[in-house]
């Protein structure tokens, strides 16, 4: 480097001599630069450090003919079968996954296509299970099976009026309700008291502006389902009336949750937003914390108090603890399928992500300790 | 993002590169007024949970900066930028540019001029400030928004540049900032939260990008020396130019 006095704009008067290189403002001059530059450096390196991508948390669960992918969307867990319920779409069967050994079978006789085009408009796609049974709804064929896990075998089938998103049984009285947002509606369906339980469509509920997801509270006599915007609504039981409607923390309503014991519905926001609303008082928002993004399909283990929220725009499987009085914290997060779009939890301590490129799940051990007494 | 590192070391290399060949010395330049257009990649968190990259791709940023040259190297000076967060998770264009989020943040910095080489010069910034960055999330129109504010603690930035003239430079802009969101609030609906972020945990953006600038130079100093030159130019704290006594020429 030379340092050099600086040329006189429009002047023609050669320079002045170069001073002594290692003494005075020269010196200073190179040592700023050089300290400038080893500013940089240093400033750069910091900001690539975390910068490596990582790939997903937890164990893969591969699961038959899942290769071309599969789009997952209804996930449930069955305590009295100790099984991941995982409709399989595209796969045209439903999983039923031991929790420990992660050992897949797989009912088939749903509707199939050997082709993976992203989505979830095909074959099974939501589960609930009731009275023994397994009611299944099948989006390819607008139909709603009921489906013998002894046997492992479809044992009835009926027609749907619209296309159908969420399945749930009322135990309460004794139905199936489905809710068909194409329709804008929801529509129940009575079984059969005796033998196997046939399901007879015998009402629909007009659901404006949804209905997005579905949860069942048995103690309060309310079904609960979202609008797509802003708002979840407390549908009876018994009169099908809308009861309620509150204010849910969300520009994108997806995901629900119930902790029926405690009276605390969970609403789960595409934006990265989870909500604790009280159910079992005015509905107003508990409690709300936004953490990651993209999610859909949300699992809740109320023996911990653990919420699961699974987003593919996060590439995250994020883990939040109710308290008693409903105040959410943070646990913890991990990393998860960049195309995920939902998570069950399971009775002993899993969480279970979607994996829809590669048409299996990921099971995630929760490592953080229960937030409920 | 390796790749982001290591243009950002190849930008360092080709600022040092000219800094120890330098072959001719930039005109002094006291005044210095910019405009930078770039990209911003989010790394790191704003709080503990949140990704800075979970609801936006990255911003599109416009900068304003103005510097006082105090020597030969070093000038003094401030920043604002202004960002647009693209947005993630929107599915309509009216959805999506009602989900461009926000992000602001006022600098003071300090720019070292590097070196010259030929009609290519570099600078280098270093400078710390407050940031704001505010997520938004709108779907058919109810939107949601998460914001966060908090210090800068380090901007820093190479700006290798080609002289367009005496006055003005076109310059590749590769700059980092870090640091730190110390509020968070939540605007939902149902939901209006702030409170202290959930951390410290350190935020950063990788921003490239052109930055455009204008040098006022000083103008000619009345030439009562030597003839009709100056022998002995002189640079006033107020950035003008004079020619001391010819008495002094060659002392």
């Amino acid at each position: 480097m030379r340092c050099s006095a600086p040329p006189f704009p429009n002047s023609n008067v050669p320079a002045p001599p170069a001073p002594a290189r290692r003494h005075g403002r020269c010196f200073r001059t190179r040592r700023l630069r050089r300290a400038a530059l080893l500013g940089l450096a240093a400033a750069f390196v910091g900001a690539a450090v975390g910068c490596s991508s990582s790939s997903a948390d937890g164990t893969a669960i591969e699961l038959p003919n899942g290769e071309p992918g599969i789009g997952f969307d209804d996930l449930r867990y069955s305590s009295a079968l100790h099984r991941v319920l995982v409709p399989g779409g595209r796969s045209g069967a439903l999983f039923l996954i031991e929790p420990e050994t992660g050992n897949a079978r797989a009912i088939e006789g749903f509707s199939s296509t050997p082709d993976f085009g992203g989505g979830h408009d095909d074959g099974p796609t939501s589960v609930d299970e009731g009275r023994g049974y397994l009611f299944v709804t099948d989006r390819s064929s607008l139909s709603l099976h009921v489906v013998d896990p002894n046997q492992g075998a479809i044992v009835v089938t009926a027609p749907l009026a619209a296309g159908p998103d969420y399945v749930r049984y009322v135990a309460a009285t004794d139905e199936v309700w489905v809710t068909e947002p194409s329709g804008d509606q929801l529509e129940i369906f009575s079984l059969a008291k005796e033998g196997l339980p046939t399901p007879t469509s015998v009402a629909v509920i007009p659901v404006d502006n949804g209905p997005e997801s579905l949860v069942i509270d048995g103690t309060r006599g309310r079904a609960y389902t979202h609008r797509w915007q802003a708002s979840t609504i407390a549908i009876d039981l018994a009169s099908r009336a809308v009861v309620a409607e509150w204010p849910n923390g969300c520009s994108a309503s997806r995901g629900i949750g119930l902790d029926e014991a405690r009276g605390f519905l969970f609403a789960a926001c595409r934006e990265g937003t989870a909500t604790v609303l009280d159910a079992a008082g005015d509905g107003r928002v508990v409690s709300a914390l936004a953490r990651g993004a993209g999610y859909d399909v949300m699992g809740y283990n109320p023996a911990l108090g653990h919420l699961y929220l699974a987003g593919g725009d996060c590439a995250c499987l994020t883990v939040l603890g109710l308290s008693a009085s409903g105040e959410l914290s943070y646990l913890g997060r991990f990393d998860a399928p960049g195309d995920t779009n939902g998570v069950v939890a399971d009775d002993v301590g899993n969480a279970w992500v979607s994996e829809p490129g590669e048409g299996r799940m990921r099971r995630v051990r929760d490592p953080y300790a229960a937030s409920l007494p | 993002m390796k790749a982001l590192a290591a243009l950002a070391g190849a930008g360092l290399l080709a600022a040092a590169a000219p800094a120890s060949a330098q072959s001719e010395e930039a005109p002094r330049r006291p005044i210095q007024a910019g405009a930078r257009l770039g990209y911003a990649l989010p790394l790191g968190s704003y709080e503990h949970g949140t990704a800075a990259s979970d609801l936006s791709f990255g911003s599109a940023v416009l900068g304003l900066d103005g510097a006082y040259s105090l020597g030969r190297v070093v000038s003094l000076g401030g920043l604002a930028r202004l960002g647009f967060g693209i947005p993630k998770a929107c599915s309509t264009s009216g959805d999506c540019t009602s989900s461009l989020g926000r992000d602001v943040s006022l600098l003071a910095l300090a720019r070292f001029e590097l070196g010259a080489f030929g009609r290519f010069v570099a600078d280098a910034e270093a400078g710390l400030g407050y940031a704001w960055v505010t997520r938004r999330s709108s779907d058919d129109g109810t939107v949601s928004s998460r914001s966060y504010h908090g210090p800068v603690w380090v901007h820093a930035a190479v700006l290798p540049a080609l002289r367009l003239g005496a006055r003005a430079r076109l310059a590749l802009a590769v700059e980092a900032d870090i640091g730190t969101a110390l509020r968070t609030s939540l605007d939902a609906p149902g939901v209006d939260d702030a409170r202290n972020a959930d951390g410290p945990t350190l935020n950063a953006q990788v921003l490239l990008g052109l930055r455009g600038s204008f040098a006022f130079l000083p103008a000619p100093a009345p030439q009562r020396s030597v003839g009709s030159t100056c022998a002995r130019p002189a640079l006033r704290p107020w950035g003008r130019m004079v020619c001391r006594r010819a008495a002094s020429v060659g002392a």
